[in-house]
C-alpha cells in the first residue's frame, strides 16, 4: 500500500498525513481480513511517523499525548516526571529546570498547546472528513504495534524500580526508534567520546552538557532503561544502583 | 619442515600460512570456475530450449510452469534482458520471454509487465485484485517516484497486460460501464454483472450504498446488500460507517489515491 504518498497541505504543524488518512473507511475496522491487515499496518506506521515528527514518547487510547518532548527539562510534557526524592536523576532534574529553562531542541515546541498533557491528538480524529477511531480499534492497533516491536506498553514505573507495574494497556511508548537503536546510539556516543569505563549518572547520560544536541538528549526514562538493558544483555554495560535498588548510573565496559 | 627457533620461526610459519592460503584460494577459484561454466552451459541450454520450442512452451501449461520454475531455481530470470548477454545468444537485447512470445522488439512491454505484476500484487491487499488502469498509470508515472516511467499511456499498460495473459490467464483487462472504464484484474475471480454495476457507481461517487443501488438499478435492498457484502469479502470494497446516519458506505479503495487533498 502506497501510504507513504504525501498530501501537500498537512494541517498538523507541518506533519504530512498520507493519503489513506483522508479515506473514510480507514477509520472503520475492515471486516475483510486482508484489507484489515493492510489497514492496521498502515495505522501502525502512521502512528510511529506522527510521533516521530512531534517527538511524542507516549500516547493513550483516548488519543491523548501522555509524554512528549525533552524529558527532564522545562519543556517536558509528561506524567513520567519522577516524584520527589525518588533518585539521583530527580534531584538533577530540579537543578536542570532552573538552569536550562530556555532549552530548545530546535523543533519548535513553542505553541501554546505544548505543556497541556491531555492534548488530544487529531491523529485519531480526522475532522476534515468527520471520522474518528473507536477506542476498541485503537486498543487493537496498540496491541498490533506492541507485537510488532513498534511500541511497548507504558505501564511500568521504571523510576520506582518497577515497583508499580500494572497490566494496564491504556497507553503505549511509541518506538520511533527501538530500544536497540537507542542503545546503539548511546554506546557509539560514549565510545567515541572516550567515556568507556567511566561511571555516568542517568542524568548526565540524557540531560548533561556533554550530550546536548545528541538525538537521545531528553530521552524518555522508559526507553533509557530499556536501551540500557539491551547493553547489559550484550555485556556492554553495568548498571549502578542506589541504596534503594534504583538504577542511578551506568558504565560502558 | 624443519623446526626453527627464535624470531625466524615466526617468519616461517607466516610464509607457510600464506602458501596454504594461496593453495586454498586457487582450489576455490578452480571450483568456482567449474561451477560457473556448468551454470552458464545450463543457462544457455535453457535459452536454446526456449528458442527452439517456443510454441510448446506457450501452449503447454505444465511445461511452461516447469520451465519457469527451472529458470528461477538456477537464478535465471526468464524476463530479464541480461540473460541473453550471458548466454551469448544471437538476440542480444531480447529476453527469454520475448523470444517465447516471438516478439523481439517488445522489450519495453515485457519490462512494463513485470512492473505491473509487482504493483498489482502489492495493491491486492488493499483492493482485492481489481485496479483501474488510470490508477496504475497515475502511480507508475508519479513524478515523485524514482521509478516513474515517462510518456506511459493507458494503452501501453493494456497492451502489456494482454501479453501477460499468455503467461498468467488471471491477468486480464476488463471493461466496466458505458464509459468503457478499464480495469486490470490480477486474481482468478471473475466480475459478474452486478459487481460491474457497483463499480460504475463507485466510479462517480467513490462509494456505493444499498440505498443508491436500490434507487438507481431498482434492485431489492436485500440483493443490493448481498452484492456489496460479497464484494467486501473479496476485498474489492472497504466499509465505512457514516457517523451521522449510521449508513454503511462501501468505498472503492482506488479512491485512496483520488482523495489526496481531503474533502
Amino acid at each position: 500500500m502506497e501510504s507513504g504518498k504525501s498530501v501537500s497541505e498537512g494541517n498538523s504543524k507541518g506533519f504530512v498525513f498520507p493519503s489513506i488518512y483522508y479515506f473514510p473507511p480507514f477509520f472503520t475496522k475492515q471486516p475483510n481480513q486482508r484489507a484489515f491487515e493492510s489497514q492496521i499496518r498502515n495505522w501502525g506506521q502512521l502512528i510511529v511517523e506522527y510521533c516521530k515528527y512531534h517527538k511524542i514518547w507516549a500516547i493513550n487510547k483516548n488519543g491523548s499525548i501522555v509524554s512528549k518532548g525533552i524529558i527532564g527539562s522545562n519543556e517536558v510534557v509528561s506524567d513520567d516526571r519522577p516524584s520527589a526524592g525518588d533518585n539521583i536523576s530527580n534531584n538533577n532534574n530540579e537543578d536542570n529546570n532552573t538552569n536550562n529553562g530556555d532549552d530548545d531542541d530546535g523543533e519548535g515546541h513553542h505553541s501554546p498547546d505544548d505543556g497541556n498533557v491531555s492534548e488530544r491528538l487529531e491523529l485519531f480524529n480526522n475532522t476534515k472528513i468527520n471520522r474518528h477511531l473507536k477506542i476498541e480499534f485503537i486498543e487493537e492497533i496498540f496491541k498490533y504495534m506492541v507485537t510488532n516491536n513498534m511500541s511497548g506498553w507504558h505501564n511500568q514505573d521504571i523510576l520506582n524500580n518497577y515497583q508499580r507495574k500494572s497490566d494496564s494497556r491504556d497507553s503505549i511508548i511509541v518506538y520511533w526508534k527501538t530500544p536497540d537503536d537507542w542503545a546503539a546510539m548511546i554506546l557509539e556516543f560514549i565510545e567515541s567520546t572516550g567515556n568507556s569505563g567511566s561511571i555516568m549518572t542517568l542524568y548526565e547520560l540524557t540531560l548533561g552538557e556533554m550530550v546536548r544536541g545528541q538525538e537521545f538528549y531528553g530521552l524518555h526514562p522508559f526507553l533509557l532503561h530499556q536501551s540500557l538493558q539491551v547493553l547489559v544483555n550484550q555485556n556492554r554495560a553495568q548498571l549502578m544502583k542506589d541504596e534503594n535498588g534504583v538504577v542511578a548510573g551506568m558504565k560502558i565496559i | 619442515m624443519s623446526k626453527k627457533i627464535g624470531l625466524s620461526s615466526f617468519t616461517n610459519s607466516e610464509s607457510a600460512l600464506k602458501q596454504y592460503q594461496q593453495l586454498g584460494k586457487s582450489l576455490a577459484d578452480q571450483q568456482h570456475e567449474k561451477l560457473s561454466i556448468q551454470l552458464s552451459v545450463f543457462q544457455q541450454a535453457l535459452a536454446n530450449f526456449a528458442k527452439n520450442h517456443p510454441e510448446e512452451i506457450k501452449s503447454n501449461e505444465n511445461l511452461r510452469k516447469e520451465f519457469t520454475s527451472l529458470c528461477f531455481s538456477v537464478g535465471v530470470d526468464p524476463l530479464a534482458a541480461s540473460l541473453s548477454k550471458k548466454s551469448a545468444s544471437k538476440n542480444k537485447n531480447a529476453s527469454l520471454w520475448s523470444k517465447l512470445l516471438g516478439d523481439d522488439n517488445d522489450e519495453f512491454y515485457n519490462e512494463l509487465a513485470v512492473k505491473i505484476i509487482e504493483l498489482c500484487k502489492k495493491l491486492e491487499d488493499v483492493n482485492g485484485g481489481i485496479v483501474a488502469v488510470d490508477e496504475l498509470l497515475k502511480i507508475m508515472t508519479n513524478p515523485d517516484s524514482p521509478n516513474s516511467i515517462v510518456d506511459l499511456t493507458e494503452s501501453d499498460i493494456e497492451k502489456s497486460v494482454e501479453l501477460l495473459s499468455t503467461l498468467d490467464p488471471n491477468f486480464k483487462v476488463i471493461t466496466v460501464g458505458d464509459q468503457n472504464k478499464k480495469f486490470i484484474r490480477s486474481v482468478s475471480k471473475e466480475l459478474n454483472n452486478y459487481e460491474t454495476k457497483v463499480f460504475e457507481i463507485c466510479e462517480i461517487m467513490g462509494y456505493a450504498t444499498v440505498g443508491i443501488l436500490v434507487d438507481n438499478y431498482r434492485w431489492s435492498s436485500y440483493h443490493s446488500k448481498d452484492v456489496l457484502e460479497e464484494m467486501v469479502s473479496f476485498g474489492f470494497l472497504w466499509v465505512d460507517v457514516d457517523p451521522v446516519y449510521g449508513e454503511v458506505h462501501y468505498w472503492d479503495p482506488s479512491w485512496i489515491n483520488k482523495l489526496e487533498r481531503g474533502t
